[in-house]
């Protein structure tokens, strides 16, 4: 597999590229989400929350735009986690700084995102259940997820560089990288309060078209993040083997 | 006033005379095996359409309400909603900046590899 050369002008043009698709895509995506999107009423929730001249339907209606940055986020740790699995299995294919670097940065990306998900959840979680957080099995797994990205680059911190330090971040990436299917999966353990799916949420076209744009705008920023990350990181090593020769 | 009493008393008495045998009573129009037939046939079939034509009627009410009260309260909240997507901008273009900050220190490093492969390649010669 060719692997792009971290020294290049061409690296630092593709870096700046994906940045502004990402920001202009990013922004796009929050003008639609706030200013183009209309106030979600879903079928059914009208019995509950029924119109109350006392209750403001702001927090009950309009907390839902959160879900164009939450769903974004969430799909950025499974791409994450893709690249953690091909950063180790190529690393211990091949042995090139490339693939670690491609693992930890992944990893790095991951946890920003997990972390992005996780907040944005538990925000919206004290809206529409009256709570920030309950042990449920998505809720819980994406947890594990999170502390899994935050593990691996714990662990490599504190590992001397080298071959050992480049085997223990591979094979803790290829281990790590599943529990975004078992996040995916989590959903139909038992009844949680995680919905199955958020075609619920889908009850104009305007809130599908928001969600496509605010998707393909976020998840190319945190592409981006993870090439540049990457990039940095060969970039440094590149620099530490010419400084040691 | 005495017959009046008498009288008065037998009327109250009356339910003691009642027949109540059940042998006497009228039949039912269905059989208990049958009313629980009905009964299940009921629920099954007519308590979903009658309670889904209900639940439409009232949300088509609620809806309706609530949309009316919502775009008198927008107006009220507009500001919120301007914070929220100033505040969303603001984070992705950090991260933005994020980006081009890395870019730029990779860069300069580029930078410093490409002077150093210069005084090395130079250090023969002399």
């Amino acid at each position: 597999m060719p692997q792009p050369n971290p020294t290049s002008n061409r690296s630092f043009i593709i870096a700046l590229a994906l940045a502004v698709v990402g920001l202009i895509g990013a922004q796009i995506g929050m003008y639609l989400a706030y200013r183009y999107a209309p106030t979600q009423i879903s079928t059914g929730s009208l019995f509950v929350v029924a119109p109350d001249p006392g209750v403001s339907s702001f927090n009950l209606y309009e907390s839902y735009r959160i879900f164009f940055t939450h769903l974004p986020s969430a799909y950025t740790t499974a791409v994450c986690c893709g690249l953690m699995l091909l950063g180790g299995v190529m690393w211990l294919l091949m042995r090139k700084p490339f693939w670690d670097h491609l693992t930890v940065a992944a990893a790095e990306v991951g946890l920003v995102a997990g972390a992005l998900t996780l907040l944005t959840g538990a925000i919206w979680a004290k809206y529409s259940w009256g709570t920030y957080w309950n042990w449920e099995p998505r809720l819980t797994t994406m947890l594990v997820l999170w502390l899994a990205f935050a593990a691996l680059i714990a662990l490599r911190a504190a590992l001397p560089p080298g071959q050992k330090r480049g085997i223990l971040t591979a094979v803790y990436g290829i281990l790590a990288s599943p529990l975004y299917p078992l996040v995916h999966w989590a959903v139909e353990i038992g009844s949680g309060s995680h919905p199955k799916s958020f075609s619920y949420l889908l009850t104009a076209p305007e809130i599908t078209v928001t969600k496509n744009v605010a998707t393909w705008g976020i998840i190319p920023l945190f592409v981006a993040i993870v090439f540049v990350r990457l990039m940095w990181r060969n970039v440094n090593h590149a620099l530490e083997v010419e400084r040691a020769a | 006033m005495r017959a009046l009493t008498i009288i008065l008393m037998l009327m109250l008495a009356a339910p003691l005379f009642a027949d109540t045998r059940g042998a006497n009573l009228p039949p039912p129009p269905v059989t208990p095996e049958q009313r629980d037939a009905l009964m299940v046939e009921f629920r099954e079939k007519e308590t979903p359409a009658i309670r889904s034509a209900v639940e439409a009627e009232l949300e088509a009410r609620y809806r309706k309400e609530l949309e009316t009260r919502l775009a008198q309260e927008r107006d009220t909240y507009a500001s919120s909603i301007n914070n929220l997507w100033m505040s969303n901008a603001a984070v992705w273009a950090v991260l933005a900046l994020f980006i081009v900050l890395q870019a730029l220190s990779a860069r300069k490093r580029m930078a410093e590899i490409a002077r150093l492969k210069a005084m090395r390649e130079e250090k023969p010669r002399q």
